[in-house]
């Protein structure tokens, strides 16, 4: 079994992520690494010298490269899939991820939009269960999709009996 | 003292003068009387400050073998006066807070509800539906228990209240009643008060059938050959020869009486607190009693346990002894050590065979571990465990799931289909490279775990996938069974 069987979803196709969602990835990577190594940077330059800052800048260029240029294999690893009973969702390019999520299950489901994710028109939809390993969140969804999910996953948790 | 601010008084004519019966006649539907904790109360609470001032002063009496600037016997009859004084004070001002607590708390549990109203100058007024009540424990801490009293601590979900203190009869048959509540059984305050009342001592009527009890020497036995005790033990030794074969001996004297003297406490205290381990099965249910001084009778609320994890320390394994922890929806703050009165997450600190078969008849009913067919990782696995992968094993049958590993401890862990929140498969870069996967299932925080770690890519596939099919048809069994009692 390679491992994109291994983790695909039984039977059918995974929904992707919207496109706009690397954007906001590769803007929150650029402001996330070029300010913490521009401080870096900044730091070594003035209490030592060019010789020593010029190296961390490097790396700290290097990194952020690489971070930007990741976010589309990280993107292509995202899906999730609607079936009859449970939720599938996976993620992740080093260590992979498939999650399982039984709608009898879920105890809130949210939706969360943070200021960038708002630009480009994101939002997340976070599912909650009664264990914290659960760990299930649907980025990148334009929010008319996430607000339809929302309330599909809803109506189906409150048919579905927790059983708790 | 009853005035403006004194508790709701049904029979006071000012209330029925105020001009906004509305949102007053929607907070109390119709006033009924309200009851207040035992009289009792703010005496014990005051005698228990009392006592800690005492045995502060008392350490400072005794001497400690370090080396002072000053006789503290001496220090303390020159100035007899003034510290008596202060102690005074302070006892008086604890004894008027207690007293205001005590006349400001009042509960009602009656056939409609459950409700408890404190607060002086914030009034707070709690109602707990019936059906929300998960687990009830009655604590009796010496000084209330000399007196015959105890508390009431109500377990709903994230919120917990605790009533103290209370007659230990009427603690235990609010207990009773309530817990038949929480299971949905109609009955009325009068009707529980008819069932056969618990005896004093060990909180356990003719009705009900103890399952297990551990003995004090199980406990101490228990506690000294298990791991982490020993490992502190060997080192303690080793230490001890190290430091006599120097010649430093005058040094390990400093060194080790302090060890000793911990784990005597160590022991004492585990002593204290499991004397007299019950697990005992009554008319609502399971019930752990346990204590020597501090009475505790925790309820285990089975319907609500997530997960089973079964311990073997090295040692214990040639005793024949098993630690059992439990998964509980709702008290995931349950401290997991054997220390401290608080509620545990502990359902038996130490038992023998016969006592864990019994013990996980009464929580899982009909569950047969030893027939679950185990399977192994597969070979190449040992790459990313050189050791530990031997003795990994999964395996599960239509009610469970079940996991087991250990090198030198051996730990179990058992969830059932119905209890499990989600189903995750993990694969990482070492994993990819060997092949393997690992299947994870959820659980409520707590004690339990359940990992299926470096497994066969095929085998995590489809034992995830039936892993959700099973889950299902569990729950919709559950669905069916309980589709009758309104759950």
């Amino acid at each position: 079994m390679t491992p994109d069987q291994l983790f695909a979803p039984p039977g059918v196709e995974w929904q992707r992520l919207a496109p706009a969602w690397r954007t906001v990835r590769r803007i929150n990577a650029l402001i996330g690494y070029l300010l913490v190594f521009g401080i870096a940077t900044a730091v070594v330059y003035r209490f030592l010298d060019w010789r020593w800052a010029l190296p961390v800048a490097i790396l700290g260029l290097v990194i952020t490269i690489w971070r930007y240029v990741r976010i589309g294999t990280l993107y292509r690893s995202w899906g999730y899939a609607e079936l009859a009973d449970d939720l599938y969702l996976t993620r992740g390019v080093t260590f992979r991820n498939l999650t399982a999520v039984p709608y009898a299950r879920m105890q809130v489901v949210e939706v969360e939009s943070g200021p960038i994710e708002r630009a480009f028109g994101l939002a997340t939809v976070k599912l909650v269960t009664a264990s914290a390993g659960t760990d299930a969140a649907i980025p990148g969804l334009p929010p008319d999709r996430a607000a339809e999910l929302r309330d599909r996953l809803t109506s189906r948790a409150e048919n579905g009996n927790s059983g708790l | 003292m009853s005035g403006p601010d004194g508790p709701p008084d049904p029979g006071d004519p000012a209330a029925d003068d105020l001009d906004i019966p509305e949102p007053v006649e929607n907070l109390h539907p119709k006033e009924k009387p309200t009851e207040r904790p035992h009289p009792l109360t703010p005496l014990i609470r005051g005698w228990v400050i009392f006592l800690l001032i005492i045995v502060a002063i008392g350490r400072e009496l005794v001497p400690s073998g370090e080396r002072r600037d000053y006789d503290p016997l001496a220090l303390l009859q020159a100035n007899l006066l003034p510290i008596l004084g202060v102690i005074l004070i302070i006892v008086m001002l604890v004894a008027i807070a207690s007293f205001v607590t005590w006349w400001f708390t009042c509960f009602v549990i009656d056939d409609d509800e459950l409700r408890i109203e404190t607060g002086l100058l914030t009034k707070t007024s709690k109602r707990i539906p019936f059906q929300r009540v998960q687990s009830i424990d009655v604590n009796q801490p010496l000084a209330a228990r000399m007196f015959g009293l105890a508390e009431l601590r109500i377990d709903a979900g994230s919120e917990n209240s605790t009533l103290r203190y209370l007659s230990r009869r009427k603690a235990y048959r609010l207990r009773d009643y309530l817990l038949s509540r929480a299971h949905g059984e109609q009955l009325t305050v009068a009707d529980s008060a008819q069932r056969s009342p618990a005896s004093a001592a060990r909180d356990l009527s003719s009705a009900d059938q103890i399952l297990v009890t551990i003995t004090p020497a199980q406990v101490i036995i228990g506690f000294l050959t298990s791991t982490d005790v020993v490992i502190s033990g060997v080192i303690s030794i080793i230490g001890l020869v190290a430091l006599l074969s120097a010649g430093l001996g005058v040094f390990s004297l400093g060194v080790f009486i302090p060890i000793i003297f911990g784990t005597l406490r160590q022991i004492g205290s585990r002593l204290f607190d499991q004397f007299n381990y019950t697990l005992a099965r009554t008319g609502q249910g399971l019930r752990i009693t346990r204590g020597l001084t501090n009475l505790t009778s925790q309820s285990v609320p089975v319907d609500r346990i997530q997960g089973v994890r079964i311990t073997r320390y090295l040692l214990w394994k040639a005793l024949g002894y098993y630690r059992v922890d439990i998964n509980v929806l709702g008290i995931a703050g349950a401290s997991d050590n054997d220390d401290g009165a608080k509620i545990s997450s502990i359902l038996l600190p130490v038992a023998t065979r016969t006592q864990l078969e019994t013990g996980l008849a009464a929580i899982l009913p009909g569950v047969d571990l030893s027939a679950i067919p185990l399977w192994r990782c597969p070979d190449r696995a040992r790459w990313l465990r050189w050791l530990s992968i031997q003795t990994f094993r999964w395996g599960h049958d239509a009610r469970v799931a079940y996991a087991r590993r250990g090198l030198i401890d051996t730990i179990a862990w058992v969830m059932p289909h119905t209890k499990v929140q989600s189903v995750r498969i993990i694969q990482g870069p070492l994993q990819r490279l060997v092949r393997v996967a690992s299947v994870h299932l959820d659980s409520t925080p707590g004690p339990v775990t359940w990992i299926a770690p470096e497994i066969d890519p095929n085998d995590a596939r489809a034992f995830a996938l039936s892993e959700l099919n099973r889950m299902r048809s569990a729950r919709r069994a559950q669905t069916s069974r309980n589709g009758t009692d309104g759950h």
